[in-house]
C-alpha cells in the first residue's frame, strides 16, 4: 500500500489521527467524528469532520486539481480575500485521488438556510445577499482573481452589521492572474448571473414560492451586474478637473471610504491635451476603513459592516458627552468611555435576548439597528430597553437586518450523524 | 458553424516580458474539432481565451466565419464555453437545466423546449428530460452539462481542459461521448489540454504550443510519424520517443562502441547540415531486442503491462533506451541485450542546437 503524503497546515492531533489511509467515501460515524451540513449538489464528494474542537470540510478530487485549488486558496489567503482558508492536500496514491482540506467557516450560513426563513415578499433581505455577492466578485477581480463559477451554492454568508458579507468556499475553477481582462470578467459575471437566477429560482420551487415569482427572482438577479458595475466603475473612474477645482477630490475619497474602502494613493495628473485639467487616479486599499478606525479608537476587531455601525453609535455619544459636560470630549476619550459604559454591557444584554445566536457584537448592532428603526416608526426616541424587549420577542420590522438574526441559528452547533439502523 | 483563423495572433501579460501568446498562425475548418496542447505555461489556455474574449488579442487577429474579433465582447462572438459552469440545480428538472439559459436570454418557452428536445435527442438524454438530476449518473450529469453550451446552439464550441476534474474512468467515458458529439454536431471545436492522450485521440487536428510558440499543428498521425522538431517527438507519445544527442560516423551514429546505421540520405542531410552531433530519435515500439547485431545495453528495469513490455536499458556510454518488446520474452533486469531498429521502424534526426527535424 502506498501510503498518504500530507501537506497539512494546522498539523494538529486530532487531524493527523484521521482516517487518511481510506477513501473519503469510507469514512463513517462513529469512527470519524463527522458533522451533519446539509451542502449543495457537488461534483465531488464533500464531508465535514470536527476535530481539535474545530470543523473542517473535506473533499475528495483528482490529486492534480485538489492541488491546484489548494494553492488558488493560498493566494487567496496572503491576499486576505474573503475565502475558505487552506488547511491541507493530503495526496492517496493508492486510490488515485487526493482530500482538500478547509477550514470551516464558523457562523455563516448557505443561502439556502436564509431563503428558507424568509418570506418571498421581502427582496431587501436578498438584495443584501446580492450586493453581498458582487461586493465580493469586485474584490476578487480587483486582485486577477477570475472565480469561474460564482454560485450562490458556492458562497457563503456571515452577517456584518445590516449587510452579509460574503465568502468563496470553492476554488475549483478559479486562476489567479496579475489582472484580469474586462473579457474575463464579463464572463464571470454572465456566468455568476445565470447561476443565482437559476440558484434562486430552483429554491423558490423547493420552497413552494408561487411561480409567478420566478421573474422577479431572475430580475434580482441581473441587478447583480448593475451592483458590480456601479462598484467596479466608482473604484476605476478617473475623474477630470480643473486645477482650481482639486479640492472635489475630497468628494471621491469620501464616496470611497463610505462605501468601506480605504485610500492608498491619490494621483493628479495633468490631461495630456487640456493640461490645465488634472486626471485622477486612485489606488483604492482594503475595504475596512471603518474597521480600522474603529480598531484605532477602541482595539475593537469587527466587520466592516459592524465598525460603520458602531462608529456612528460612537459619535452619537460623544456628542452627549460634550453635551453632558458643556466642553468638546475628544474622540480617543469618547471612544474609551463608549466601549466601557456602552458596549460592553449592552452586548451582553443583546446577546442574551437574541438567545445568544451569532456573535455579542452582532446582537449590539442589530439592537441598534432595532431601537432606530422603532425610533422613526414612534417619532422620537424609544430608548435601548423598549428596542431589546422587541429583540427579545421578535416583534420588529421584516426588512430590518436584524430579522436574519432571529430567523436562524448559523451553522453550529451540529448534531453528530446518527448511524442507520441497517 | 464558422471557421476561425488566427492571424499573427500575440498577447502579452501585462507586467511580463514574455509573449503568453506569439504570433500564432491557425486555419482552423468549419466543423473541425482541433486541440491545443502543451505543457504548463505554453500558451494553450490563452490561445483558447483569446478565441472567448476573455483575453486581448494585443497584436494580429483572430476571425471567426471570416470577420475580425478585435475588440468584439465575449457574449457577441457566438461561442460556447462548454463545462465551465456545470452546476446542475437539484429541484429542477433536466430539461429545465438544460434551458434555463435561453430564458434568460428571453426565447420563448416553446423554442426553448424545441431546443433542449432536440439536444436531448442528440445526447441520449430525451426518456431523462422529465427526470431531477439526482436520478442521472455521473455520465449523464455530464452531458446535461453539455446540453447546455448545445441549446444555444453556437457558431464554436470552447473547451478548456474539461475532464480535468473528473476521476479517471469518467474522463474516459465523456472523453469518448465528447469526440462523438462534436462529430454528431458538426460545430467547430477548439478544445484545450495537457494531456497528449487526449490530444491525439479526439482531436481531427493538433496544435502543439510550447512557451507561447506553436510548434506543430498536424494531424495526429503526422504528428507522431513526423513531428516537426524534438520538441513535439518527446511530448507526443507515451512511453517518449528515445531522444539523444550521438555523434555521427560516415555511415551512421555512435552509442558507446557500437553504431547504428542510418540510411544514406540521413547522413547526406546531416552533413549538408554540417553536423558532427545530433538528436537521434527513434520510439519504443520501433526498437526490438536482437540476437545479432546491434547496440549493447544492460537493462535498468522492465515494465510488464500485460499486452506488452517495456524495457528500460542503458549503454555503455550512458545513454539511456527504452525499448518495448513481448512481455513473455522480455529480459530480465541486469541482464545485457542488443537493440536495434526493427526493419519497419523510422529514425527522426533532430539538429541539436535548433531541435528542428532535418530528415
Amino acid at each position: 500500500m502506498k501510503a498518504p503524503e500530507f501537506r497539512l497546515r494546522a498539523p494538529t492531533p486530532g487531524l493527523l489521527t484521521l482516517p487518511w489511509d481510506r477513501p473519503l467515501s469510507q469514512w463513517n460515524v462513529p469512527d470519524v467524528p463527522l458533522r451533519d451540513i446539509a451542502v449543495g449538489p457537488s461534483r465531488h464528494l464533500v464531508k465535514f469532520v470536527e476535530a481539535d474542537d474545530a470543523l473542517w470540510a473535506v473533499k475528495d478530487m483528482p490529486a492534480r486539481i485538489a492541488a491546484k485549488e489548494y494553492d488558488v486558496l493560498r493566494r487567496l489567503e496572503e491576499m486576505e480575500l474573503p475565502a475558505v482558508r487552506p488547511a491541507g492536500l493530503v495526496l492517496q496514491p493508492e486510490f488515485d485521488t487526493a482530500i482538500l482540506v478547509t477550514r470551516y467557516l464558523e457562523g455563516s450560513w448557505q443561502y439556502r438556510r436564509l431563503f428558507m426563513r424568509l418570506p418571498p415578499d421581502q427582496p431587501k433581505h436578498r438584495a443584501r445577499l446580492l450586493d453581498g455577492m458582487a461586493g465580493l466578485l469586485v474584490e476578487l477581480h480587483r486582485h486577477g482573481v477570475f472565480w469561474g463559477d460564482c454560485s450562490l451554492a458556492n458562497t457563503l454568508f456571515s452577517r456584518d452589521g445590516q449587510l452579509l458579507a460574503a465568502w468563496l468556499v470553492d476554488a475549483e475553477t478559479s486562476e489567479v492572474h496579475p489582472t484580469l481582462s474586462n473579457g474575463q470578467r464579463q464572463h464571470d459575471l454572465d456566468i455568476t448571473v445565470e447561476n443565482v437566477a437559476m440558484g434562486m429560482v430552483d429554491l423558490a420551487e423547493r420552497l413552494g414560492w408561487p411561480e409567478s415569482l420566478q421573474d422577479q427572482l431572475i430580475a434580482e438577479a441581473e441587478q447583480v451586474r448593475v451592483r458590480y458595475e456601479t462598484l467596479w466603475d466608482l473604484l476605476h473612474a478617473e475623474p477630470v478637473f480643473g486645477f482650481t477645482d482639486r479640492y472635489r477630490v475630497e468628494g471621491t475619497i469620501r464616496r470611497l471610504n463610505d462605501l468601506g474602502f480605504a485610500v492608498d494613493e491619490i494621483s493628479l495628473q495633468p490631461v495630456s491635451d487640456d493640461p490645465g485639467r488634472l486626471k485622477v487616479h486612485v489606488a483604492v486599499g482594503d475595504r475596512r476603513y471603518h474597521a480600522q478606525r474603529l480598531r484605532e479608537l477602541t482595539g475593537l476587531d469587527v466587520g466592516e459592516g459592524q465598525a460603520r455601525i458602531l462608529l456612528g453609535d460612537l459619535r452619537a455619544y460623544q456628542a452627549q458627552l460634550c453635551q453632558e459636560a458643556g466642553h468638546d470630549v475628544d474622540e480617543s476619550t469618547a471612544a474609551r468611555l463608549w466601549v466601557i459604559e456602552v458596549v460592553t454591557p449592552y452586548e451582553r444584554v443583546a446577546h442574551d435576548v437574541v438567545g445568544g445566536k451569532g456573535t455579542a457584537i452582532q446582537a449590539y448592532c442589530d439592537l441598534l439597528e432595532v431601537r432606530w428603526l422603532l425610533s422613526e416608526q414612534a417619532g422620537h426616541d424609544v430608548g435601548t430597553n423598549k428596542a431589546l424587549a422587541a429583540l427579545a420577542r421578535d416583534v420588529i420590522p421584516t426588512d430590518s437586518a436584524a430579522k436574519m438574526a432571529i430567523a436562524e441559528v448559523p451553522t453550529a452547533p451540529m448534531p453528530v450523524i446518527e448511524l442507520d439502523d441497517d | 458553424m464558422a471557421a476561425i483563423t488566427y492571424k499573427n495572433a500575440t498577447c502579452i501579460y501585462e507586467g511580463s516580458d514574455k509573449l503568453a501568446v506569439d504570433s500564432l498562425n491557425l486555419d482552423i475548418e468549419d466543423g473541425e474539432f482541433i486541440v491545443l496542447v502543451g505543457p504548463s505555461g505554453s500558451g494553450k489556455s490563452t490561445a483558447l481565451r483569446m478565441l472567448a474574449g476573455l483575453e486581448d488579442i494585443d497584436e494580429g487577429a483572430i476571425e471567426i466565419g471570416g470577420k475580425d474579433m478585435t475588440g468584439v465582447p465575449s457574449k457577441d462572438r457566438d461561442i460556447a464555453m462548454v463545462f465551465q459552469n456545470y452546476a446542475l440545480y437539484p429541484n429542477k428538472t433536466v430539461a429545465e437545466n438544460m434551458g434555463f439559459a435561453l430564458k434568460l436570454r428571453g426565447v420563448s418557452a416553446q423554442e426553448r423546449r424545441k431546443k433542449v428536445e432536440d439536444a436531448a435527442k442528440i445526447l441520449d438524454l430525451t426518456e431523462h428530460l422529465d427526470r431531477k438530476p439526482a436520478k442521472l449518473s455521473g455520465g449523464q450529469r455530464q452531458r446535461v452539462a453539455m446540453g447546455r453550451a448545445i441549446v444555444r446552439e453556437p457558431q464554436v464550441f470552447c473547451m478548456d481542459e474539461p475532464l480535468s476534474n473528473l476521476d479517471a474512468k469518467l474522463r474516459v467515458q465523456t472523453r469518448t461521448q465528447i469526440a462523438a458529439l462534436q462529430r454528431r454536431l458538426g460545430t467547430t471545436t477548439v478544445y484545450v489540454t495537457h494531456d497528449q492522450v487526449e490530444a491525439m485521440t479526439m482531436g481531427d487536428r493538433v496544435a502543439v504550443l510550447r512557451f507561447g510558440k506553436l510548434q506543430q499543428f498536424a494531424a495526429p498521425n503526422e504528428l507522431y510519424d513526423r513531428p516537426a522538431n524534438a520538441f513535439v517527438a518527446g511530448f507526443i507519445g507515451s512511453p517518449a520517443m528515445n531522444l539523444v544527442d550521438l555523434p555521427v560516423t560516415e555511415n551512421g551514429v555512435k552509442i558507446g562502441d557500437s553504431v547504428l546505421e542510418l540510411e544514406r540520405d540521413d547522413i547526406a542531410k546531416v552533413s549538408e547540415a554540417g553536423l558532427s552531433e545530433v538528436t537521434f530519435g527513434i520510439r519504443p515500439e520501433q526498437l526490438e531486442i536482437s540476437d545479432n547485431g546491434g547496440v549493447e545495453v544492460v537493462v535498468d528495469l522492465v515494465e510488464d503491462l500485460g499486452s506488452e513490455a517495456y524495457v528500460y536499458t542503458h549503454a555503455g556510454s550512458g545513454v539511456e533506451l527504452v525499448a518495448r518488446c513481448n512481455p513473455r520474452t522480455a529480459p530480465k533486469l541486469a541482464d545485457t541485450v542488443k537493440l536495434r531498429k526493427n526493419p519497419e521502424g523510422a529514425v527522426h534526426l533532430f539538429n541539436p542546437k535548433t531541435g528542428e527535424r532535418l530528415n
